[in-house]
């Protein structure tokens, strides 16, 4: 389904001076697979995703979805950021529409596919409101919503959960999850949360430090649908040292004024 | 907008201190008139009906300018935003021309347009062009990136993206610039109507002055007053109504 090969991504910044972000990075996300980079911050997992959704170039390699090679921004790709951006002066229906209005489709056509997600992640009852009407979660569940309006096949998310306070946050994961069963579409997710990695995953994949590539992955056993109550679980406690040791590993090898 | 009465107090009680200044003769009447005469003046001009055309040709004229800077300032704006060519090419004249105090150039517009109503729109143009453009510039260049990314990332293409995502974000910024210019264009019609016109209110009280008729020439300016602050009103109103999602994210000091 994503298959990353040999991705090198290079930025120069304006004093000609170079920065390898990412090197030799290699990864498989089969479909319908819900898969979780985890890695220290500055590893260059999000310049990733930015790559995988086609708003960035890569230096070197290729990424392919369903066998092609991404390109540019695709309708089958969608993303959802840490900071929502969503377009503060759409109501909530506005926004969930964005997507199909810019693929041409018609008003009534938009209508139903906008009240199905909307429905999808409970918003039913803010459908007119504006985004500065909403608290955090909500925006968040709205931004959803709008990524999975254009149908995708790939749903990439960058730390999608991380401006929201640990409650809030411990609800949309199980929502997600919901969601996601939902939707049926592949799931690649950002986060430095190990927490929220085990809980969300089939497969755990953990970036090292700068220049990013996959150092190690985990299959994260444990069967759906997943509760609560998994946090407590032995077989979950175990996951989460496993991954702790290894993302310490990078993280140590920072020096540290990196950190 | 509610209306708060209680801000009716203090300029009630400013016009009862010049009625008492005015009433004792302190200062001489000619040179400060009592506020109930100018008040007199402006009821008599009313009802004799020659103040509205007066009011009628400044408003023409401020609403004419007006437009043709409306509109030069938002294409300049939108090409200057959209490409280097024409950031190249109309950078350096906004910031020569922007500094030239508007009256600087009356000689020149009434050289090129003549004394008629040419040369007053000519100067309402220049004094509301600037911040429409600048607004306009800034606005669209502000817009977050990262906005755009998402915007591209669900399929918004060159022209959607214009459209759909660039103009109605700057639109907060651009309709700021809008009402800033109809300010600008009530101060610049009064001063180009009293350097030569022989209508419009702004000729009405260089007129009054000179025949010496001061409560006239008080009342005139008591309708500029009114003048401006119903423009302005009025205004804010359109600007409320377009940016109903704008103005209460700053009401309320969040963001999206």
């Amino acid at each position: 389904m994503i298959n990353a090969e040999n991705v090198r991504k290079v930025f120069t910044n304006r004093k000609n001076r170079q920065l390898v972000a990412i090197d030799k990075l290699n990864l498989q996300v089969r479909e319908k697979e819900f898969v979780t980079i985890l890695g220290p911050s500055g590893c260059g997992k999000s310049t990733f995703l930015l790559l995988a959704a086609g708003l960035d170039k890569a230096t070197e390699g290729r990424i392919m979805i369903d066998g092609e090679s991404v390109s540019g921004p695709d309708p089958k790709l969608a993303i959802v950021f840490q900071e929502y951006l969503l377009f503060p002066w759409k109501t909530v229906k506005g926004n969930v529409e964005f997507g199909p209005e810019m693929r041409g489709i018609g008003k009534k056509e938009r209508r139903k596919i906008s009240s199905k997600y909307i429905d999808l992640v409970r918003l039913k009852k803010f459908e007119n409101r504006y985004p500065h009407e909403l608290s955090g979660g909500m925006k968040q569940r709205v931004a959803i919503a709008r990524a999975l309006a254009n149908e995708p096949k790939v749903m990439l998310m960058d730390e999608p959960f991380g401006a929201l306070d640990a409650l809030t946050r411990e609800m949309l994961q199980l929502e997600l999850l919901r969601i996601w069963q939902e939707a049926k579409c592949t799931v690649l997710f950002v986060t430095h949360s190990i927490n929220e990695a085990i809980y969300l995953s089939d497969r755990v994949m953990v970036m090292s430090k700068r220049p990013g590539k996959i150092k190690s992955a985990l299959t994260i056993d444990i069967p759906r649908p997943r509760t609560r109550a998994v946090l407590t679980k032995p077989e979950f406690i175990g996951y989460e040292q496993r991954l702790r040791d290894m993302v310490w590993e990078e993280i140590q090898e920072l020096p540290n004024n990196e950190i | 907008m509610k209306f708060n009465y209680k801000k009716l107090f203090s300029p009630f009680l400013i016009l009862m201190v010049c009625e008492m200044i005015g009433r004792s003769r302190l200062i001489e009447p000619f040179f400060f008139p009592p506020p109930s005469s100018m008040l007199k003046a402006l009821y008599a001009m009313t009802i004799s009906g020659e103040i509205f055309p007066h009011i009628g040709i400044s408003i023409m004229r401020a609403i004419s300018g007006y437009m043709i800077a409306a509109v030069m300032g938002l294409i300049i704006g939108i090409l200057v935003a959209w490409s280097q060519i024409f950031e190249n090419i109309f950078d350096p004249l906004i910031e020569l021309l922007r500094p030239i105090s508007t009256f600087a150039l009356v000689p020149v517009m009434f050289i090129w347009f003549g004394i008629g109503n040419g040369s007053k729109i000519a100067i309402i143009v220049k004094a509301c062009f600037f911040p429409i453009v600048l607004n306009t510039i800034a606005g669209i260049k502000g817009v977050d990136l990262r906005l755009i990314q998402a915007a591209r990332a669900l399929g918004a293409n060159g022209l959607q993206m214009w459209t759909k995502v660039l103009i109605p974000s700057a639109l907060p910024m651009i309709i700021t610039g809008m009402r800033i210019s109809t300010a600008m264009s009530m101060l610049a019609i009064v001063g180009v109507e009293m350097l030569a016109a022989d209508s419009g209110i702004g000729f009405l009280v260089i007129d009054a002055q000179r025949t010496f008729a001061t409560d006239r020439m008080f009342a005139g300016i008591i309708v500029i007053s009114l003048m401006g602050f119903s423009l302005d009103r009025i205004a804010r109103l359109i600007q409320g109504r377009i940016l109903t999602w704008h103005t209460e994210i700053s009401l309320s000091g969040g963001t999206s």
